[in-house]
């Protein structure tokens, strides 16, 4: 032991420069990522990006002090000092682990446990699971460089002339390390994702009794080969030193799945079953003229924002909605869907060929089905760049493509940070809380009360993309860089207002999305004040490819305003013999037309003007309906009277075509819904309306509710 | 018994065996020269006893004990000073000392501070700055101040100049005459030998040939020489016997070296045996110098164009 303890003050002393500087290091480290957490609410994100270089520079430099530290007293070679002095060769070799251990795997550790309990947000505890630590990505440089010099040390102290080998060990080990670090180049990116699961798979193994079996292993037989007399040296033993590096990559082939398990193994089966229960439950029909990344309310209703900017994406987009009805689906599965290609082809042979990167659904909470019930599901968009234009602005066309479903089941959706911890990340905080079941259990919502946004947050759970959430609390700026090149993931963060209805969901990009596309995501930026950030975080647990054929489909490509508007109401012709489906369809399609329209861009003057010039358009459409449509008529009663449908003075056709359609049958069904019974008071006969009573809810009235205005007396039905 | 070689064998992976089966007794207090020429296995020898190498066959002992279980207490008995032993060149020489101490009980202060003045080694300056002469005097200030029982010297002095070795032939002398110590010492310098060994072997091929006390080899060695007629100078009949080493024959003289020539009126007798008109014999006691070079001449088949070329079996152990 005496001799022991003055080999290590001897190492001590002699590499004490070496170990100033790691300890300093260290302590810097620390210290900027202690007051990372401490400052986390404020700092921005582009600061909180330096801690992984930081890391992997630490990493670097602990792969040359280590392979110092082990060669300065090597087994092999009978001309180094201490092999002619007191000290045994495992007291030499124990020095060496001693140091290795102590300073490059129990300094960095407490670091980070000092770090974790003094630098911490009030109210906010870090956990210490395994997954999302701010030091994971350094201890994961930390262990397995520790195990690899040992190899080092190991290879290069060999004796004899199998120089090939010590050469391939060093050179494999740098190989290796460069895999790891496939995420600092994006030349390695294929390689990154086997570094990905090595990273996952170390989380998972750091203390596992593998792990410490091959750190065993490989130190066993590094103190054999420490000994003053070398072991007999033959071939088969230098491959010993292999065997840790060839454990992890056969442990990361196994694991090839998430450390947590989100895949659910039952689906495919019941997949190709659920494939024959997809139809179309609507035609297509285009809602929007797409304006860069679109954002959804809650209520499906897509909107542009004024305070969101979305640089570079551009206008030239349009999307394309199709609505789908799903039957047999098992319990608790949620779907959305996607397509994987849609083309659409004018009678003239142009076509629009969709972005598959670009379309991709919102998340959705009626996604979610039962088994019992055959359930729709929301539209899910297709989105056109208009740049591959000539197409004709308005045209019918058909559309054939490949229709992507992706089914999950909860545990598919299993998030991996726990209920109720605030998860120190690479280089972040996330809180976590639990959330109803059966809806977003996947999701990280932020506490509604004592907290503040969610101020910031990285998402690196290994299997997806880093993703950095931030906010300036007086600022409140969003600043969402994304970065999804690791595969297809159906994975979303929907950002919400905690105050208003509505959340915007910012989709992922694809894998293989262009540079330029991931270039501009990374300047997203939103500004927007008291967010709330929900996370629809899930592999797809099963998928179903349908190829589907649509025909009469109307979009529309042409530009915004009053001509193009009236264009596109003069397609919707009514066909010869209208089936009642056509007849809702074009109904709907125009609809959609009017109302995504900015209308407050068009002046009122002209949009009467020309919108006058549709009337006997939609007259002649409305005439051809028939008395059975009469409940698709009533959907579009509208009873706001600066809607769309009023400034277009297209209301006033509508009810007069009701009026006609009217039948004394009808009445007591309108009668039944109070609500639309006072939109249609002026259509009905007087005998058959209940007299007006100020104290009676839900039965409204001109002077109870104040709603809308009685109809005029002058638009009585032209029976 | 402080050193002992049984049937020591090492064969690296290419080349013939560096040692064949060496057996050898270095008694207590013996000071042993391991001689040879480069190649002999010398210094494999040495490091196979300190246990620096792993034997292929046999083994070595020092203190009655296996080198592969040697435990410090024994290291700390251990003297090692080899010119190409690694030094902690980051070290000052007052370091080097300091750090030193520690790791043997028997550290003496005195005579470190006696090596220190008579080395006159810069205490402050870094063990890599040293001179080679330098470097080598601090090593072997580190492998006496221990007074260690047994003083392994593997090529101490080669390539020294003639001041650095004297001084440390003269601190390794007066080392040595304290106390009863053991040393093994590898050198191809006839003057280290004489000076520091009473005992020499000589490696030849991976095997010990000539082995003896120094003064016992010299007093019955011969080196003869005489003269003869030149026909019969490179052709004796019958051929000379096996301890006449490095026969040769030039203009009508021939020299040798006999190993058994203390009587030299039966040496001259054996002479007129083989080379009958053979006259004017000169007989003298050699050097080491010249006995070593005879010894291991004496199989050379061409030592010139006259040269008589008898080989000889190997040499008997004196």
């Amino acid at each position: 032991m005496k001799l022991f303890l003055h080999w290590l003050r001897y190492d001590l002393r002699r590499f004490r420069l070496m170990l100033g500087a790691w300890t300093l290091l260290v302590a810097a480290y620390a210290g900027f990522l202690g007051w990372l957490h401490v400052n986390i609410l404020t700092v921005g994100w582009q600061v909180l990006d330096w801690s992984k270089p930081m890391a992997i520079t630490l990493g670097l430099l602990e792969l040359g002090f280590l392979f110092a530290l082990f060669n300065s007293d090597p087994a092999e070679g009978p001309r180094h000092f201490w092999k002619t002095r007191p000290p045994s060769g495992r007291a030499v070799a124990g020095v060496k682990l001693l140091i290795a251990v102590g300073f490059f795997v129990a300094m960095p550790l407490l670091a980070w446990g000092l770090v974790s309990t003094f630098c911490v947000i009030p109210g906010y505890v870090v956990t210490k699971s395994p997954v999302g630590l701010s030091w994971t990505g350094f201890l994961f440089w930390s262990q397995s460089l520790t195990i690899s010099a040992f190899a080092l040390a190991a290879a290069c102290a060999g004796s004899g002339t199998a120089l090939s080998l010590r050469l391939l060990v060093p050179v494999g080990t740098v190989i290796l390390m460069a895999c790891l670090t496939g995420g600092i180049l994006d030349y390695f990116a294929d390689f990154s994702r086997l570094g990905v699961l090595l990273e996952r798979w170390f989380r998972r193994g750091l203390g596992s009794l593998f792990m410490a079996g091959a750190a065993l292993a490989v130190c066993s037989f590094f103190l054999l080969r420490a000994r003053r007399r070398p072991l007999p040296v033959n071939a088969g033993l230098h491959f010993l030193i292999l065997i840790p590096a060839a454990l992890i990559l056969i442990a990361a082939l196994i694991h090839q799945k998430p450390v947590i398990h989100t895949r659910d193994e039952s689906l495919p089966s019941a997949a190709l079953s659920i494939a024959e229960n997809i139809r179309i439950a609507e035609p297509p029909w285009p809602v929007s003229h797409f304006r860069g990344w679109a954002y959804y309310f809650l209520d499906g209703r897509p909107r542009v924002p004024e305070f969101l900017e979305f640089p570079g994406v551009g206008h030239h987009y349009l999307e394309f909605y199709t609505t789908l009805k799903i039957n047999g689906l098992p319990p608790d599965t949620l779907v959305s869907a996607r397509w994987l290609s849609l083309r659409l082809t004018a009678s003239g042979g142009a076509f629009l060929d969709a972005d598959a990167q670009l379309s991709m659904p919102p998340p959705d909470k009626d996604h979610e089905f039962s088994a019992a019930e055959a359930a729709e599901l929301r539209p899910c968009p297709a989105v056109f760049p208009k740049k591959q234009n000539p197409f004709p602005a308005v045209a019918r066309c058909t559309a054939t493509g490949t229709l992507r479903l992706i089914l999950h089941t909860p545990q598919s959706q299993a998030f991996p940070f726990l209920d109720g911890r605030l998860h120190s990340t690479r280089i972040g905080l996330l809180r976590q809380q639990a959330m109803p079941p059966r809806r977003y259990r996947t999701a990280g919502k932020v506490p509604q009360e004592g907290l503040t946004f969610l101020d910031f947050a990285v998402l690196d759970p290994g299997w997806a993309p880093p993703t950095t959430f931030s906010a300036e609390s007086e600022k409140e700026k969003i600043s969402l860089p994304l970065d999804f090149r690791q595969g297809e993931y159906d994975t979303g963060f929907l950002v919400s207002h905690r105050r208003a209805q509505g959340s915007v969901w910012l989709p992922p990009a694809g894998r293989a999305e262009e540079l330029d596309n991931f270039q501009r995501r990374l300047s997203w930026t939103a500004s927007a004040t008291d967010w709330r950030l929900d996370l629809k975080w899930h592999e797809p647990a099963s998928v179903v490819d349908i190829p589907v054929v649509l025909h009469d489909i109307i979009p529309w490509t042409g530009h915004r305003g009053n001509r193009a508007l009236l264009e596109a109401l003069s397609t919707v012709h009514p066909a010869e013999n209208p089936s009642a489906s056509k007849v809702r369809s074009d109904l709907r399609y125009a609809l959609g037309l009017v109302s995504k329209l900015s209308l407050p861009e068009v002046r009122d003057q002209a949009l009467s003007k020309d919108g006058g010039r549709a009337l006997p358009l939609w007259k002649a459409i409305l005439a051809e309906v028939p008395h059975g449509q009469l409940p698709v008529l009533l959907e579009f009663c509208e009873d706001e009277p600066n809607g769309p449908f009023s400034k277009l003075r297209l209301s006033e056709i509508l009810r007069q075509r009701i009026g006609e359609l009217l039948q004394p049958a009808d009445i007591p069904a309108i009668l039944a819904n109070p609500a639309l019974a006072a939109k249609l008071r002026s259509l009905l006969p007087d005998s058959a309306l209940p007299p007006a009573s100020p104290s009676a809810p839900g039965n409204p009235s001109p002077g109870s509710s104040g709603a809308e205005p009685a109809p005029a007396p002058a638009s009585k039905p032209d029976r | 018994m402080s050193i002992q070689f049984e049937f020591l064998t090492k064969q690296y992976r290419k080349g013939p065996p560096a040692l064949s089966a060496l057996s050898l007794e270095i008694p207590a207090g013996c000071a042993f020269a391991l001689m040879g020429q480069n190649g002999a296995g010398k210094t494999t020898a040495i490091q196979l006893l300190l246990d620096l190498l792993a034997p292929t066959g046999g083994g070595a002992r020092i203190f009655n004990t296996p080198s592969p279980r040697l435990r410090p207490e024994h290291r700390q008995r251990i003297g090692y000073v080899s010119e190409n032993q690694h030094l902690p060149d980051w070290m000052r020489v007052d370091e080097f000392v300091r750090f030193l101490k520690p790791m043997y009980p028997a550290w003496d202060d005195v005579l470190t501070a006696r090596l220190l003045k008579m080395f006159d080694l810069p205490m402050r300056q870094k063990l890599g700055t040293l001179s080679r002469g330098q470097r080598m005097k601090a090593s072997v200030l580190g492998a006496l101040c221990y007074k260690p029982d047994v003083l392994i010297l593997d090529e101490p002095f080669s390539g020294l100049d003639a001041v650095i070795r004297e001084d440390l032939l003269d601190a390794l002398v007066e080392f040595l005459s304290e106390g009863r110590r053991t040393l093994l010492l590898s050198s191809h310098d006839m003057n280290e030998v004489e000076r520091l060994a009473d005992t020499i072997g000589i490696l030849e091929k991976g095997g010990l040939g000539l082995q003896g006390p120094v003064d016992e080899l010299l007093g019955q060695a011969r080196e003869v020489s005489f003269l003869t007629s030149a026909s019969n100078a490179a052709s004796p009949v019958p051929p000379p016997p096996a301890d006449w080493w490095n026969v040769v024959a030039r203009s009508g003289g021939v020299t040798f070296t006999a190993q058994n020539g203390a009587d030299e009126s039966a040496l001259a007798a054996a002479i007129r045996q083989c080379w009958p008109d053979a006259h004017s014999f000169n007989f003298r006691a050699p050097g080491l110098t010249r006995l070593y070079v005879d010894y291991l001449r004496r199989h050379d088949a061409a030592a010139g164009s006259d040269s008589v070329g008898i080989s000889t079996p190997s040499a008997p152990a004196v």
